[in-house]
């Protein structure tokens, strides 16, 4: 078994990995979009989860109780 | 050790196909993208009839090959017996990287440490590259066995890839094939594996 292998070759790109797989082009449009969505609802849920404070309830969009009492 | 050829190499990826190897085989997957390399595995293929020939071409067009040997309980179907495939595929790779000119390294991983000296003693002296079946823990040892000279990716790059990479599998799970150990979710699984690490290795630049 080898030791640590030190890779120089550069990285292939979505176009090489689709003609080595043979992946049609119609296939490789639906991966594109599905790929896109995944991203967009990964960004959905980071956003939320950075709403959300740290005792898990989510922050008020009216300010906190303390600044709503002073208004 | 460094390699020079300009082509991404290829990587043979040797797991059990079941279920419970399931993120395992995604994390090789994964993995794969974010060092380039291109893997290859003998999933199912209804076009080819001899297996053993195909098992041996893709070895032997594979620079590297991961073997994970940490299946060894018996199956549940009768007759009931061990899966031996994983082993007997890393001999055809070792035995082809010991062939004059080859161009092949093999790397084994299990899931108990110090358990193959045991269960294949021809291997003394090998230690194995441990993971517990989590993404995690696969990323790390690969990130043991592997480095780049550029676009060296972080382990949170690497999960980012693999957290991608779940998502498609359960949309192609979805969508057409509950089984990934099949051809066409391969293929798919590693072109999202690939689009990720264009995204998310910063210096690749997407």
């Amino acid at each position: 078994m080898s030791g640590k292998v030190i890779i120089t070759t550069p990285f292939p790109t979505p176009q090489e990995v689709a003609a080595y797989y043979k992946i049609p082009a119609k296939r490789v449009a639906e991966l594109d979009e599905m790929i896109n969505e995944v991203r967009r609802s990964m960004a959905k849920t980071a956003a939320r989860k950075k709403s959300t404070s740290r005792n898990g309830n989510r922050k008020s969009a009216n300010g906190s109780r303390s600044s709503r009492a002073k208004k | 050790m460094a390699t020079t050829n300009p082509e991404p190499p290829l990587a043979f990826i040797n797991v059990p196909y079941s279920k419970r190897y399931e993120r395992v085989y995604l994390a090789f997957i994964a993995g794969s993208a974010g060092y380039g390399l291109v893997p290859t595995a003998a999933v199912r293929d209804p076009s080819s009839r001899f297996q053993l020939d195909r098992i041996y071409e893709l070895i032997s067009s594979a620079q590297y090959s991961f073997h994970d040997l940490s299946w060894m309980s018996l199956d549940n179907k009768s007759p009931r017996t061990p899966r031996l495939n994983m082993a007997f595929e890393l001999g055809l790779a070792v035995a082809i990287s010991r062939a004059t000119g080859a161009n092949h390294e093999w790397f084994v991983f299990d899931t108990v440490p110090y358990r193959l000296d045991k269960a294949l003693s021809d291997l003394g002296g090998i230690r194995p590259r441990i993971h517990d079946r989590s993404p995690e823990s696969v990323m790390r040892a690969l990130m043991n066995a592997f480095g780049r000279r550029a676009n060296q990716p972080t382990f949170v790059n690497l999960m980012a890839i693999y957290s991608e990479v779940e998502i498609v599998a359960r949309g192609i799970k979805r969508n057409y094939s509950l089984d990934l150990f099949d051809t066409k979710p391969f293929a798919d699984l590693f072109y999202a594996a690939n689009k990720a690490a264009q995204q998310h290795i910063p210096s690749l630049g997407a």
